[in-house]
Protein backbone atom coordinates (compact mmCIF):
# COMPACT_ATOMS: atom_id res chain seq x y z
CA UNK A 1 0.00 0.00 0.00
CA UNK A 2 0.66 3.55 -0.76
CA UNK A 3 1.49 4.55 3.18
CA UNK A 4 4.16 1.36 3.28
CA UNK A 5 6.84 4.41 2.37
CA UNK A 6 6.20 6.80 4.43
CA UNK A 7 9.24 8.68 4.47
CA UNK A 8 10.98 8.23 1.27
CA UNK A 9 8.95 10.70 -0.74
CA UNK A 10 11.42 13.96 -0.62
CA UNK A 11 13.68 12.43 -3.26
CA UNK A 12 10.72 11.68 -5.96
CA UNK A 13 9.35 15.54 -5.36
CA UNK A 14 12.06 17.32 -7.89
CA UNK A 15 11.44 15.52 -11.33
CA UNK A 16 7.97 17.14 -11.55
CA UNK A 17 7.92 20.35 -12.11
CA UNK A 18 9.96 20.03 -15.61
CA UNK A 19 7.63 17.63 -16.76
CA UNK A 20 4.22 19.95 -15.84
CA UNK A 21 6.20 23.37 -17.44
CA UNK A 22 5.56 21.29 -21.31
CA UNK A 23 1.94 21.25 -20.99
CA UNK A 24 -0.06 25.07 -21.59
CA UNK A 25 -2.53 23.86 -19.47
CA UNK A 26 -2.67 24.54 -15.21
CA UNK A 27 -2.04 21.52 -14.26
CA UNK A 28 -3.68 20.97 -10.67
CA UNK A 29 -6.60 21.56 -13.07
CA UNK A 30 -5.12 19.12 -15.86
CA UNK A 31 -4.58 16.50 -13.37
CA UNK A 32 -8.04 16.88 -12.01
CA UNK A 33 -9.59 16.23 -15.06
CA UNK A 34 -7.45 13.04 -15.86
CA UNK A 35 -8.55 11.58 -12.61
CA UNK A 36 -12.12 12.22 -13.46
CA UNK A 37 -12.25 11.17 -17.03
CA UNK A 38 -12.10 7.52 -16.32
CA UNK A 39 -14.14 8.01 -13.45
CA UNK A 40 -16.70 9.77 -15.70
CA UNK A 41 -16.89 7.39 -18.04
CA UNK A 42 -17.47 4.42 -16.06
CA UNK A 43 -20.61 6.05 -14.94
CA UNK A 44 -21.75 6.44 -18.86
CA UNK A 45 -20.77 2.82 -19.57
CA UNK A 46 -23.07 1.81 -16.57
CA UNK A 47 -25.62 3.77 -17.39
CA UNK A 48 -25.53 2.80 -21.36
CA UNK A 49 -25.47 -1.46 -20.11
CA UNK A 50 -28.47 -0.58 -17.34
CA UNK A 51 -30.87 1.37 -19.47
CA UNK A 52 -30.27 -0.39 -22.89
CA UNK A 53 -28.59 -3.94 -22.28
CA UNK A 54 -29.05 -5.49 -19.47
CA UNK A 55 -32.80 -3.94 -18.10
CA UNK A 56 -33.48 -5.57 -14.95
CA UNK A 57 -33.58 -2.67 -12.80
CA UNK A 58 -33.65 -4.18 -9.52
CA UNK A 59 -30.48 -6.77 -10.09
CA UNK A 60 -28.73 -3.93 -12.25
CA UNK A 61 -29.77 -0.48 -11.04
CA UNK A 62 -29.41 2.45 -13.37
CA UNK A 63 -26.76 5.09 -12.03
CA UNK A 64 -30.52 7.38 -11.73
CA UNK A 65 -31.62 4.71 -9.35
CA UNK A 66 -28.60 4.38 -6.68
CA UNK A 67 -29.05 8.18 -6.90
CA UNK A 68 -32.36 8.08 -5.81
CA UNK A 69 -31.90 5.78 -3.18
CA UNK A 70 -28.86 7.61 -1.84
CA UNK A 71 -31.13 10.83 -0.92
CA UNK A 72 -33.30 8.28 0.72
CA UNK A 73 -30.55 7.18 2.79
CA UNK A 74 -29.38 10.56 3.88
CA UNK A 75 -33.01 11.74 4.24
CA UNK A 76 -32.64 9.12 6.68
CA UNK A 77 -35.27 7.00 5.34
CA UNK A 78 -34.87 3.55 5.73
CA UNK A 79 -36.61 0.19 5.98
CA UNK A 80 -35.79 -0.56 9.51
CA UNK A 81 -35.83 2.50 11.55
CA UNK A 82 -33.76 5.78 10.13
CA UNK A 83 -30.92 4.83 8.36
CA UNK A 84 -28.50 7.75 10.96
CA UNK A 85 -29.53 5.60 13.53
CA UNK A 86 -27.81 2.40 12.25
CA UNK A 87 -24.88 4.33 10.57
CA UNK A 88 -24.07 5.78 14.38
CA UNK A 89 -23.98 2.48 15.60
CA UNK A 90 -21.52 1.60 13.05
CA UNK A 91 -19.49 4.33 13.22
CA UNK A 92 -19.28 4.40 17.06
CA UNK A 93 -18.15 0.29 16.83
CA UNK A 94 -15.63 1.51 14.16
CA UNK A 95 -14.20 4.45 16.50
CA UNK A 96 -14.08 2.31 19.97
CA UNK A 97 -12.58 -0.28 17.95
CA UNK A 98 -10.09 0.66 16.12
CA UNK A 99 -9.08 3.57 18.68
CA UNK A 100 -8.46 0.05 21.16
CA UNK A 101 -6.54 -1.51 18.96
CA UNK A 102 -4.70 1.32 18.37
CA UNK A 103 -3.73 1.77 21.75
CA UNK A 104 -3.20 -2.03 22.30
CA UNK A 105 -0.85 -2.49 19.16
CA UNK A 106 1.00 0.23 20.01
CA UNK A 107 2.25 -0.38 23.24
CA UNK A 108 2.69 -3.93 22.22
CA UNK A 109 4.08 -3.19 18.96
CA UNK A 110 6.44 -1.07 21.14
CA UNK A 111 7.77 -3.88 23.73
CA UNK A 112 8.38 -6.31 20.18
CA UNK A 113 10.48 -3.76 18.55
CA UNK A 114 12.57 -3.78 21.43
CA UNK A 115 12.64 -7.59 22.49
CA UNK A 116 12.95 -9.76 19.64
CA UNK A 117 11.78 -12.90 21.85
CA UNK A 118 8.80 -11.19 22.51
CA UNK A 119 8.10 -10.49 18.89
CA UNK A 120 8.67 -14.15 17.74
CA UNK A 121 6.14 -15.14 20.25
CA UNK A 122 3.36 -12.64 19.11
CA UNK A 123 4.38 -13.68 15.02
CA UNK A 124 1.61 -16.53 14.73
CA UNK A 125 -0.70 -15.23 17.05
CA UNK A 126 -0.35 -11.60 15.38
CA UNK A 127 -0.77 -13.40 11.63
CA UNK A 128 -3.43 -15.63 12.88
CA UNK A 129 -5.23 -12.84 14.00
CA UNK A 130 -4.90 -10.92 10.46
CA UNK A 131 -5.57 -13.83 8.07
CA UNK A 132 -8.36 -14.97 9.99
CA UNK A 133 -11.16 -13.00 8.04
CA UNK A 134 -13.64 -10.75 10.23
CA UNK A 135 -16.92 -13.24 9.84
CA UNK A 136 -14.87 -16.06 11.33
CA UNK A 137 -14.01 -14.11 14.26
CA UNK A 138 -17.56 -13.20 14.60
CA UNK A 139 -18.83 -16.44 14.66
CA UNK A 140 -16.27 -17.68 17.24
CA UNK A 141 -17.52 -14.22 19.49
CA UNK A 142 -21.01 -15.47 18.71
CA UNK A 143 -20.04 -18.88 20.12
CA UNK A 144 -18.23 -17.42 23.32
CA UNK A 145 -20.24 -14.59 24.30
CA UNK A 146 -23.72 -14.86 22.53
CA UNK A 147 -25.30 -12.18 20.62
CA UNK A 148 -23.87 -8.88 22.06
CA UNK A 149 -22.39 -5.42 20.78
CA UNK A 150 -19.07 -6.88 22.14
CA UNK A 151 -19.05 -9.80 19.37
CA UNK A 152 -18.10 -7.23 16.29
CA UNK A 153 -16.26 -4.66 18.47
CA UNK A 154 -13.91 -7.56 19.82
CA UNK A 155 -13.74 -8.61 16.04
CA UNK A 156 -12.36 -5.50 14.66
CA UNK A 157 -10.04 -5.39 17.77
CA UNK A 158 -8.69 -8.88 16.70
CA UNK A 159 -8.09 -7.62 13.57
CA UNK A 160 -7.43 -4.35 13.53
CA UNK A 161 -4.37 -4.73 16.28
CA UNK A 162 -2.37 -6.78 14.19
CA UNK A 163 -1.38 -4.89 11.74
CA UNK A 164 -0.39 -1.96 14.39
CA UNK A 165 1.90 -3.97 16.68
CA UNK A 166 3.84 -4.75 13.07
CA UNK A 167 4.10 -0.95 12.29
CA UNK A 168 4.64 -0.41 15.58
CA UNK A 169 7.57 -3.07 16.07
CA UNK A 170 8.88 -2.11 12.64
CA UNK A 171 9.21 1.62 13.69
CA UNK A 172 10.58 0.89 17.02
CA UNK A 173 13.18 -1.44 15.01
CA UNK A 174 14.63 1.33 13.04
CA UNK A 175 14.93 3.58 15.76
CA UNK A 176 19.20 4.15 15.64
CA UNK A 177 21.03 2.36 18.11
CA UNK A 178 23.83 5.17 18.72
CA UNK A 179 19.98 6.94 19.74
CA UNK A 180 19.67 4.13 22.53
CA UNK A 181 23.27 4.32 23.52
CA UNK A 182 23.10 8.35 23.88
CA UNK A 183 19.93 7.88 26.22
CA UNK A 184 21.85 5.10 28.09
CA UNK A 185 24.62 7.14 28.88
CA UNK A 186 23.04 9.92 29.74
CA UNK A 187 20.37 7.95 32.30
CA UNK A 188 17.34 9.14 30.44
CA UNK A 189 14.48 7.62 32.45
CA UNK A 190 12.22 5.32 30.71
CA UNK A 191 8.80 8.18 30.18
CA UNK A 192 11.15 10.75 29.02
CA UNK A 193 12.32 8.39 26.87
CA UNK A 194 9.12 7.21 25.50
CA UNK A 195 8.07 10.39 25.01
CA UNK A 196 11.08 12.25 23.55
CA UNK A 197 12.77 9.60 21.98
CA UNK A 198 10.70 6.72 20.98
CA UNK A 199 7.37 8.44 20.13
CA UNK A 200 8.69 11.15 17.72
CA UNK A 201 10.74 9.10 15.80
CA UNK A 202 8.41 6.00 15.46
CA UNK A 203 5.65 8.86 14.47
CA UNK A 204 5.35 8.44 10.90
CA UNK A 205 4.59 4.74 11.56
CA UNK A 206 2.27 5.55 14.28
CA UNK A 207 0.30 7.37 11.79
CA UNK A 208 0.62 5.29 8.69
CA UNK A 209 -0.53 2.36 11.17
CA UNK A 210 -3.62 4.43 11.55
CA UNK A 211 -4.72 5.21 8.31
CA UNK A 212 -4.37 1.17 7.33
CA UNK A 213 -6.20 0.40 10.06
CA UNK A 214 -8.51 2.97 9.47
CA UNK A 215 -9.34 1.97 5.89
CA UNK A 216 -9.30 -2.01 6.74
CA UNK A 217 -11.99 -1.39 9.45
CA UNK A 218 -14.00 0.72 8.02
CA UNK A 219 -14.10 -2.22 5.08
CA UNK A 220 -14.44 -4.96 7.45
CA UNK A 221 -16.98 -2.99 9.99
CA UNK A 222 -20.09 -4.07 8.07
CA UNK A 223 -18.99 -7.89 7.56
CA UNK A 224 -18.62 -8.04 11.46
CA UNK A 225 -22.09 -7.03 11.70
CA UNK A 226 -24.58 -8.78 9.25
CA UNK A 227 -24.88 -11.64 10.67
CA UNK A 228 -26.68 -11.37 14.49
CA UNK A 229 -27.10 -8.10 15.08
CA UNK A 230 -29.97 -5.86 15.54
CA UNK A 231 -28.75 -3.22 13.78
CA UNK A 232 -25.67 -1.45 12.12
CA UNK A 233 -24.82 -0.47 8.14
CA UNK A 234 -24.06 -4.22 8.26
CA UNK A 235 -27.87 -5.37 8.83
CA UNK A 236 -29.19 -2.96 6.19
CA UNK A 237 -27.01 -4.28 3.88
CA UNK A 238 -27.83 -7.79 4.77
CA UNK A 239 -31.69 -6.76 4.13
CA UNK A 240 -31.43 -5.15 0.90
CA UNK A 241 -28.85 -8.55 -0.41
CA UNK A 242 -31.84 -10.99 0.84
CA UNK A 243 -34.78 -9.13 -0.88
CA UNK A 244 -32.46 -9.21 -4.27
CA UNK A 245 -32.88 -5.47 -4.80
CA UNK A 246 -29.08 -3.73 -5.72
CA UNK A 247 -30.00 -0.28 -5.54
CA UNK A 248 -29.46 0.49 -1.93
CA UNK A 249 -26.40 -2.01 -1.72
CA UNK A 250 -24.70 -0.20 -4.50
CA UNK A 251 -25.71 3.46 -2.52
CA UNK A 252 -24.70 2.09 0.54
CA UNK A 253 -21.08 1.23 -0.64
CA UNK A 254 -20.96 4.55 -2.60
CA UNK A 255 -21.07 6.20 1.06
CA UNK A 256 -18.87 3.96 2.77
CA UNK A 257 -16.15 4.23 -0.20
CA UNK A 258 -16.70 7.83 0.21
CA UNK A 259 -16.52 8.14 3.95
CA UNK A 260 -13.45 5.93 3.74
CA UNK A 261 -11.37 8.39 0.98
CA UNK A 262 -12.84 11.60 2.97
CA UNK A 263 -11.34 10.45 6.19
CA UNK A 264 -7.83 9.25 4.25
CA UNK A 265 -7.56 12.73 2.62
CA UNK A 266 -8.91 14.93 4.99
CA UNK A 267 -7.08 13.68 8.18
CA UNK A 268 -4.20 11.27 7.45
CA UNK A 269 -2.76 12.40 4.37
CA UNK A 270 -2.38 16.19 6.17
CA UNK A 271 -1.10 15.01 9.24
CA UNK A 272 1.32 12.28 7.46
CA UNK A 273 2.26 15.20 5.45
CA UNK A 274 2.68 17.53 8.97
CA UNK A 275 4.84 14.99 10.71
CA UNK A 276 6.67 14.28 7.78
CA UNK A 277 8.14 18.14 7.56
CA UNK A 278 8.62 18.17 10.98
CA UNK A 279 11.04 15.01 10.80
CA UNK A 280 12.78 16.50 7.72
CA UNK A 281 12.44 20.71 9.47
CA UNK B 1 21.25 -16.14 10.89
CA UNK B 2 22.92 -18.75 13.06
CA UNK B 3 21.56 -22.00 13.82
CA UNK B 4 20.95 -21.48 17.68
CA UNK B 5 18.87 -17.53 16.69
CA UNK B 6 16.95 -19.54 14.33
CA UNK B 7 15.87 -22.67 16.68
CA UNK B 8 15.18 -19.45 19.13
CA UNK B 9 12.69 -17.83 16.79
CA UNK B 10 11.28 -20.76 15.93
CA UNK B 11 10.94 -22.45 19.74
CA UNK B 12 8.96 -18.65 20.55
CA UNK B 13 6.81 -18.62 17.65
CA UNK B 14 5.55 -22.20 18.83
CA UNK B 15 5.26 -21.32 22.53
CA UNK B 16 2.75 -18.90 21.44
CA UNK B 17 0.72 -21.42 19.46
CA UNK B 18 1.18 -24.50 22.51
CA UNK B 19 0.04 -21.49 24.81
CA UNK B 20 -3.03 -20.68 22.95
CA UNK B 21 -4.20 -24.17 22.70
CA UNK B 22 -3.31 -25.00 26.01
CA UNK B 23 -5.59 -22.05 27.26
CA UNK B 24 -8.24 -23.52 24.82
CA UNK B 25 -8.39 -26.52 26.84
CA UNK B 26 -8.21 -25.31 30.13
CA UNK B 27 -10.69 -22.92 29.66
CA UNK B 28 -12.82 -25.63 27.72
CA UNK B 29 -12.58 -27.82 30.27
CA UNK B 30 -13.72 -25.81 33.42
CA UNK B 31 -16.09 -24.09 31.62
CA UNK B 32 -17.57 -26.89 30.34
CA UNK B 33 -20.54 -25.75 27.71
CA UNK B 34 -21.77 -26.83 24.60
CA UNK B 35 -20.44 -22.91 23.31
CA UNK B 36 -16.52 -23.73 23.58
CA UNK B 37 -15.76 -27.51 22.79
CA UNK B 38 -12.22 -28.31 24.30
CA UNK B 39 -9.09 -28.05 21.84
CA UNK B 40 -9.07 -32.02 21.72
CA UNK B 41 -12.37 -32.78 20.80
CA UNK B 42 -11.95 -30.28 17.98
CA UNK B 43 -9.25 -31.89 16.62
CA UNK B 44 -10.10 -35.23 16.83
CA UNK B 45 -13.69 -33.94 14.59
CA UNK B 46 -10.59 -32.51 12.61
CA UNK B 47 -8.88 -35.64 12.15
CA UNK B 48 -12.00 -37.56 11.47
CA UNK B 49 -12.68 -35.20 8.66
CA UNK B 50 -9.36 -35.59 7.49
CA UNK B 51 -9.40 -39.51 7.80
CA UNK B 52 -12.99 -39.62 6.09
CA UNK B 53 -11.72 -37.49 3.14
CA UNK B 54 -14.55 -34.89 3.66
CA UNK B 55 -11.88 -32.27 4.35
CA UNK B 56 -10.67 -32.63 0.66
CA UNK B 57 -13.35 -31.81 -1.72
CA UNK B 58 -14.13 -28.37 0.35
CA UNK B 59 -10.72 -27.32 0.83
CA UNK B 60 -9.38 -28.17 -3.24
CA UNK B 61 -12.52 -26.39 -4.67
CA UNK B 62 -11.85 -23.38 -2.29
CA UNK B 63 -8.20 -23.48 -2.94
CA UNK B 64 -8.25 -23.77 -6.75
CA UNK B 65 -10.65 -20.52 -6.79
CA UNK B 66 -8.33 -18.49 -4.37
CA UNK B 67 -5.41 -19.76 -6.78
CA UNK B 68 -7.06 -18.69 -9.79
CA UNK B 69 -8.25 -15.42 -8.72
CA UNK B 70 -5.37 -14.43 -6.99
CA UNK B 71 -3.27 -15.34 -10.27
CA UNK B 72 -5.60 -12.89 -12.39
CA UNK B 73 -5.45 -9.97 -9.91
CA UNK B 74 -1.65 -10.91 -9.48
CA UNK B 75 -0.79 -10.06 -13.21
CA UNK B 76 -3.42 -7.49 -13.54
CA UNK B 77 -1.58 -5.72 -10.41
CA UNK B 78 1.89 -5.88 -11.73
CA UNK B 79 1.10 -4.82 -15.07
CA UNK B 80 -0.71 -1.90 -13.45
CA UNK B 81 2.02 -0.93 -11.29
CA UNK B 82 4.72 -1.14 -13.60
CA UNK B 83 2.48 1.12 -16.15
CA UNK B 84 1.52 3.22 -13.38
CA UNK B 85 5.56 3.92 -12.61
CA UNK B 86 6.50 4.76 -15.79
CA UNK B 87 3.78 6.66 -17.22
CA UNK B 88 2.49 9.37 -15.24
CA UNK B 89 -0.76 10.60 -17.49
CA UNK B 90 -1.31 6.62 -16.66
CA UNK B 91 -1.21 6.45 -13.20
CA UNK B 92 -3.48 10.19 -12.65
CA UNK B 93 -5.49 8.67 -15.07
CA UNK B 94 -6.10 5.82 -12.96
CA UNK B 95 -6.08 6.99 -9.90
CA UNK B 96 -9.31 7.90 -8.62
CA UNK B 97 -10.39 4.28 -9.80
CA UNK B 98 -7.85 2.62 -7.24
CA UNK B 99 -9.07 4.79 -4.60
CA UNK B 100 -12.47 3.70 -5.47
CA UNK B 101 -11.25 0.17 -6.16
CA UNK B 102 -9.82 0.07 -2.81
CA UNK B 103 -12.25 2.05 -0.52
CA UNK B 104 -15.26 -0.22 -1.29
CA UNK B 105 -16.40 -2.06 1.31
CA UNK B 106 -15.32 -5.75 0.01
CA UNK B 107 -19.02 -7.14 1.70
CA UNK B 108 -21.04 -5.14 -0.37
CA UNK B 109 -19.03 -5.87 -4.12
CA UNK B 110 -19.64 -9.62 -2.79
CA UNK B 111 -23.56 -9.06 -2.61
CA UNK B 112 -23.81 -7.38 -5.77
CA UNK B 113 -21.43 -9.50 -8.08
CA UNK B 114 -23.15 -12.95 -6.51
CA UNK B 115 -26.62 -11.60 -7.31
CA UNK B 116 -26.03 -9.85 -10.73
CA UNK B 117 -23.42 -12.25 -12.43
CA UNK B 118 -24.60 -15.33 -10.64
CA UNK B 119 -23.22 -18.10 -8.13
CA UNK B 120 -20.05 -19.53 -10.56
CA UNK B 121 -16.59 -20.33 -10.00
CA UNK B 122 -15.94 -17.03 -12.64
CA UNK B 123 -17.89 -14.49 -10.34
CA UNK B 124 -15.59 -15.33 -7.30
CA UNK B 125 -12.40 -15.50 -9.87
CA UNK B 126 -13.47 -12.25 -10.77
CA UNK B 127 -13.99 -11.11 -7.08
CA UNK B 128 -10.61 -11.91 -6.01
CA UNK B 129 -8.63 -10.60 -9.08
CA UNK B 130 -10.86 -7.55 -8.48
CA UNK B 131 -10.09 -6.49 -5.10
CA UNK B 132 -6.41 -7.99 -4.69
CA UNK B 133 -5.39 -6.27 -8.36
CA UNK B 134 -5.08 -2.37 -6.84
CA UNK B 135 -3.90 -3.59 -3.20
CA UNK B 136 -0.92 -5.32 -5.53
CA UNK B 137 -0.96 -2.88 -8.06
CA UNK B 138 -0.18 0.20 -5.96
CA UNK B 139 2.80 -1.85 -3.97
CA UNK B 140 4.05 -2.23 -7.16
CA UNK B 141 3.92 1.50 -8.09
CA UNK B 142 5.19 2.56 -4.89
CA UNK B 143 8.05 0.11 -4.83
CA UNK B 144 8.87 1.22 -8.51
CA UNK B 145 9.29 4.82 -7.58
CA UNK B 146 12.51 4.10 -5.44
CA UNK B 147 13.96 2.55 -8.90
CA UNK B 148 17.57 4.53 -8.46
CA UNK B 149 17.61 6.50 -12.17
CA UNK B 150 20.82 7.20 -11.98
CA UNK B 151 21.22 2.88 -12.61
CA UNK B 152 18.55 3.35 -15.38
CA UNK B 153 20.83 6.48 -17.26
CA UNK B 154 24.28 4.53 -16.80
CA UNK B 155 22.21 1.70 -18.58
CA UNK B 156 21.11 3.82 -21.16
CA UNK B 157 24.14 5.39 -22.00
CA UNK B 158 26.66 2.21 -21.74
CA UNK B 159 23.84 0.98 -24.68
CA UNK B 160 22.60 -2.24 -22.41
CA UNK B 161 20.56 -4.29 -24.64
CA UNK B 162 16.75 -4.43 -23.73
CA UNK B 163 16.65 -7.89 -22.18
CA UNK B 164 19.89 -7.43 -20.31
CA UNK B 165 18.95 -4.41 -18.73
CA UNK B 166 15.12 -6.54 -17.76
CA UNK B 167 16.92 -9.72 -16.39
CA UNK B 168 20.08 -7.66 -14.97
CA UNK B 169 18.38 -4.63 -13.83
CA UNK B 170 14.52 -4.50 -13.42
CA UNK B 171 13.81 -8.28 -12.42
CA UNK B 172 16.24 -7.94 -9.81
CA UNK B 173 14.60 -4.94 -8.56
CA UNK B 174 11.05 -6.00 -8.70
CA UNK B 175 11.47 -9.23 -7.59
CA UNK B 176 11.52 -8.72 -3.55
CA UNK B 177 8.59 -6.12 -3.82
CA UNK B 178 6.15 -9.11 -6.29
CA UNK B 179 7.28 -11.62 -3.38
CA UNK B 180 6.38 -9.93 -0.60
CA UNK B 181 3.08 -7.99 -2.14
CA UNK B 182 2.42 -12.10 -3.18
CA UNK B 183 2.02 -12.91 0.08
CA UNK B 184 -0.10 -10.43 1.53
CA UNK B 185 -2.33 -10.89 -1.75
CA UNK B 186 -2.34 -14.52 -1.36
CA UNK B 187 -3.90 -14.40 2.40
CA UNK B 188 -6.43 -11.71 0.91
CA UNK B 189 -7.41 -13.65 -1.88
CA UNK B 190 -7.53 -16.92 0.72
CA UNK B 191 -10.18 -14.25 2.74
CA UNK B 192 -12.39 -13.16 0.05
CA UNK B 193 -13.15 -16.73 -1.45
CA UNK B 194 -14.42 -17.91 1.41
CA UNK B 195 -16.21 -14.64 2.60
CA UNK B 196 -18.27 -15.29 -0.73
CA UNK B 197 -18.80 -19.03 0.53
CA UNK B 198 -20.24 -17.91 3.11
CA UNK B 199 -22.30 -15.22 1.84
CA UNK B 200 -23.92 -17.40 -0.22
CA UNK B 201 -21.67 -19.55 -2.57
CA UNK B 202 -23.24 -23.26 -2.14
CA UNK B 203 -19.73 -24.95 -2.01
CA UNK B 204 -16.23 -24.90 -0.15
CA UNK B 205 -14.86 -24.12 3.10
CA UNK B 206 -17.07 -21.14 3.70
CA UNK B 207 -20.18 -23.09 2.66
CA UNK B 208 -19.40 -25.58 5.63
CA UNK B 209 -18.56 -22.60 8.01
CA UNK B 210 -21.88 -21.46 7.50
CA UNK B 211 -23.46 -25.03 7.26
CA UNK B 212 -22.23 -26.02 10.74
CA UNK B 213 -23.18 -22.55 12.35
CA UNK B 214 -26.59 -22.96 11.16
CA UNK B 215 -27.00 -26.54 12.70
CA UNK B 216 -24.98 -25.25 16.18
CA UNK B 217 -22.20 -27.80 15.33
CA UNK B 218 -19.62 -25.85 17.59
CA UNK B 219 -16.62 -28.79 17.30
CA UNK B 220 -17.33 -29.14 13.24
CA UNK B 221 -17.40 -25.14 13.00
CA UNK B 222 -14.16 -25.23 14.63
CA UNK B 223 -12.68 -27.78 13.09
CA UNK B 224 -13.12 -26.15 9.45
CA UNK B 225 -11.73 -23.24 10.56
CA UNK B 226 -9.21 -24.50 11.79
CA UNK B 227 -8.84 -26.20 8.64
CA UNK B 228 -9.00 -22.80 6.96
CA UNK B 229 -6.26 -21.76 9.20
CA UNK B 230 -3.43 -24.65 8.16
CA UNK B 231 -3.97 -24.60 5.03
CA UNK B 232 -3.39 -20.62 5.05
CA UNK B 233 -0.11 -21.45 7.45
CA UNK B 234 1.46 -23.69 5.42
CA UNK B 235 1.13 -21.91 2.29
CA UNK B 236 2.72 -19.21 4.07
CA UNK B 237 5.22 -20.87 5.42
CA UNK B 238 5.91 -22.31 1.81
CA UNK B 239 5.89 -18.95 0.37
CA UNK B 240 8.24 -17.63 3.17
CA UNK B 241 10.49 -20.23 2.14
CA UNK B 242 10.86 -19.65 -1.33
CA UNK B 243 11.29 -15.77 -0.84
CA UNK B 244 14.09 -16.69 1.51
CA UNK B 245 15.79 -18.89 -1.35
CA UNK B 246 15.35 -16.47 -4.18
CA UNK B 247 16.34 -13.33 -2.07
CA UNK B 248 19.53 -14.73 -1.11
CA UNK B 249 20.16 -15.60 -4.53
Amino acid sequence: MSTSAVPTDAAAQPARPARRALLPQNPRARNLTLNALPVLGLVAVWWFVTAFVLVQPRLYPTPLAVAGELVRILSGDGPLGSTYVHAAATFSRLLVAWSGAFVIGTVLGVIGGRNRWFFDFCANPVWIAMAVPSVVWVYIFLVLFGIDNLVPITALLVLLTAPVFLGTAEGVRAVSPDMIEMCDSYKIGPIRRLFHFYLPSIAPYLVANARVSFALGIRIVIIAEVIGLPNGVGLLVGYWSDSLYMAPLVAWGIILMLVGVAVDHLVFVPLQRRIRQETVG
Amino acid sequence: MTASMRLKEYSAQLASLVLIILGWEIAAQTMNTNALPPASTVFATLGGLVADGDAFGPLFSTLLRTVLGFALGFLLGTAYGIFAATFKTFDELTKWLIQIAIFTPTLILIFLFLVAIGRTNFTVIILIALVVMPMIGTYIRDALKDFDPDLEGMAVSYKVPLHQRVTGMYLPFLIPPMLAAGRIGFTLSWKVAFLAEIFGFPNGLGWQVRQTYQIYNVAGLLAWLCLFIITLIAIEQLMRFVERRVVTW
